[in-house]
């Protein structure tokens, strides 16, 4: 099939600048682990779920019946991806990685960075720990990334 | 019983390659202009109109607004947009035509994928930026090379899923091979295994052909209750089961690897439909092949195969053209090229076409009824299910 003659474009494009609140579940969640580098869940008083990340209210019960608990700062790893993809288009030696993962004790999970380990390593419901910044500023960044842990 | 609701015209504009020469409202008026056509009806005789479309992968801030007129709009009950795919607006149209039996409904969904990537980033972009704002997405938008983000997230799904039911790369690799062989034209000229396993990776088990491309394409169909039907040229194509369904908003509080969302979006169209083994029942079905995993995950969902049975169900060759319940004999989205946001609807005009018997190169003998599936795409969690029939 012969190629079809383009019609003329033009070019164009969106940026918008937002501020989002984190809520008042958020606030309380990165307030403590700015100041004392702790990883705070919510309780469901009616399922008995804790919530990583926290939410003010249960989902499933859909009540506001929750209470704060401490959250150990290890759990295990729900899941994970690998890309050698550096930003210069080269192919990376060592992979950056992502993965999922599920507070001890909790239900729900956190997105972030699995590193001090290869793919070859990482299993499915292995251990992981998380590891801090020394110096938090108060979003989930203060949280470095996840590294395999002992059991 | 004549208050059901039918599928009485369709018109599908899409092509591989970019569609340099029409603009995303020309395609959109080509495919309602078609589906007019084989209607046999005009603008006039439309009573309502109603698109989908997502904002942000059109550049067009109320997109909707933007295409109403593409779709005979104009001065109609239209604008009753959603964001969501396009198999959507069919069970918008649906209940629209319960609403009011007299009217002809049309519903439609366009994207042109090529016009949002100058710098090959722009997708991934909006994939960060779909992501939950406070905990997620500053995670993803700091990792090494943006590029990378989708293709990481779908291993991450891929991986919990392959992990669970014991399923292979070959095994992926074979799925892609049956769609991207399927395309009209090409079939037995595609790609073989090996190619496909040869692919360069994305990210383990993620590979350029593992992963359907994007591509541009509109489509729309048009609905009329079955009362109306009888005066209209077209033996009619009932809509004989509609469910739509979304798990929880944050990716990480969801189970890994399964598509609940499918599983419930089913289970509504199947209790419609009356279908009690979709197993049995189905002839043909057109899912999510989003990538290769997700055509195997969804059938799972969809009843097509026990959990047990994914893995034989490809080595038996139960899903292609010649087998047990033929899945995406079209190219699914891997041969023919996903149209985000509109892929949906396409699949329904796929059954359709199939239950008419126009599906020339690809037609599948005596289809009666077939699925047609819809899932939103990473990081969502929302999926839409159509049962038609030919009776
Ligand atoms: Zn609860």
């Amino acid at each position: 099939m012969a190629k079809k003659k383009a019609v003329l474009s033009i070019d164009g494009e969106i940026q918008i600048n937002y501020k989002w609140s984190v809520g008042k579940a958020g606030d309380r969640f990165f307030t403590e682990l700015r100041d004392h580098k702790k990883i705070m869940g919510t309780k469901c008083r009616q399922c008995g779920r804790i919530l990583v990340p926290p939410r003010i209210f249960c989902e499933e019960c859909f009540v506001e019946d929750m209470e704060w608990v401490e959250v150990e700062p290890r759990g295990s790893l729900l899941t994970f991806g690998e890309s050698y993809f550096s930003t210069d288009g080269k192919r990376l030696k060592e992979p950056w990685m992502l993965g999922i993962v599920r507070l001890k004790g909790s239900n729900g999970g956190l997105i972030h960075f699995i590193r001090e380990s290869r793919p070859e390593d990482l299993k499915i419901g292995m251990p992981v720990e998380a590891v801090f910044k020394s110096k938090p500023e108060g979003n989930i960044m203060d949280i470095l990334y996840f590294r395999p842990a002992n059991n | 019983m004549n208050d059901r609701v039918c599928v009485v015209g369709i018109g599908v504009v899409e092509a591989k390659d970019p569609m340099v020469d029409v603009s995303h409202k020309e395609m959109l008026f080509y495919a309602t202009r078609h589906a007019l056509d084989d209607a046999g009806l005009e603008r006039k005789d439309i009573g309502s109109a109603i698109t989908t479309s997502f904002d942000f992968l059109e550049g067009r801030s109320l997109s909707n607004q933007f295409t109403l007129d593409s779709i005979g709009g104009v001065m109609k009950p239209c604008d009753l947009r959603l964001g969501e795919d396009g198999i959507y607006s069919l069970f918008a149209g649906y209940m629209e035509v319960m609403s009011d039996p007299s009217q002809v409904v049309v519903v439609a969904s366009v994207q042109k994928a090529s016009e949002r990537d100058p710098d090959g980033l722009s997708y991934q972009k909006l994939i960060a930026d779909s992501m939950e704002p406070v905990f997620s997405r500053p995670v993803c938008k700091s990792v090494p090379n943006l590029l990378g983000l989708e293709p990481v997230l779908a291993a991450m799904e891929a991986r919990a899923f392959m992990d669970r039911t014991g399923l292979s790369e070959e095994d992926l690799a074979e799925v892609a091979v049956k769609n991207l062989n399927m395309d009209k034209g090409t079939k037995g000229s595609g790609p073989d295994k090996k190619t496909v396993l040869k692919s360069d990776m994305l990210s383990w088990p993620i590979r350029t052909m593992t992963k359907a491309k994007e591509a541009d394409a509109a489509c729309a169909i048009i609905l009329a209750s079955e009362n109306r039907a009888k005066d209209l040229q077209n033996e009619p194509v009932f809509v004989s089961g509609i469910g739509w369904c979304s798990d929880k908003s944050h990716l990480a509080f969801r189970e890994q690897g399964v598509s609940r969302e499918t599983k419930w979006a089913a289970r509504q169209a199947y209790k419609m439909a009356g279908i009690r083994r979709p197993d049995r029942e189905i002839d043909l079905a057109e899912v999510s092949d989003w990538y290769a995993h997700r055509e195997l995950l969804h059938c799972e969902a969809l009843g097509l195969c026990g959990s047990d049975e994914i893995k034989g169900c490809v080595a038996d060759k139960s899903f292609q053209k010649e087998g047990r319940l033929p899945v995406n004999v079209s190219g699914g989205l891997l041969g023919r090229g996903n149209a985000v946001g509109t892929s949906g609807l396409i699949r329904v005009a796929q059954i359709v076409r199939q239950i008419r018997g126009q599906a020339n190169g690809f037609q599948v003998p005596g289809v009666g009824v077939g699925l047609a599936h819809s899932w939103g795409g990473i990081p969502t969690a929302t999926a839409g299910v159509a049962v038609l029939s030919k009776w």
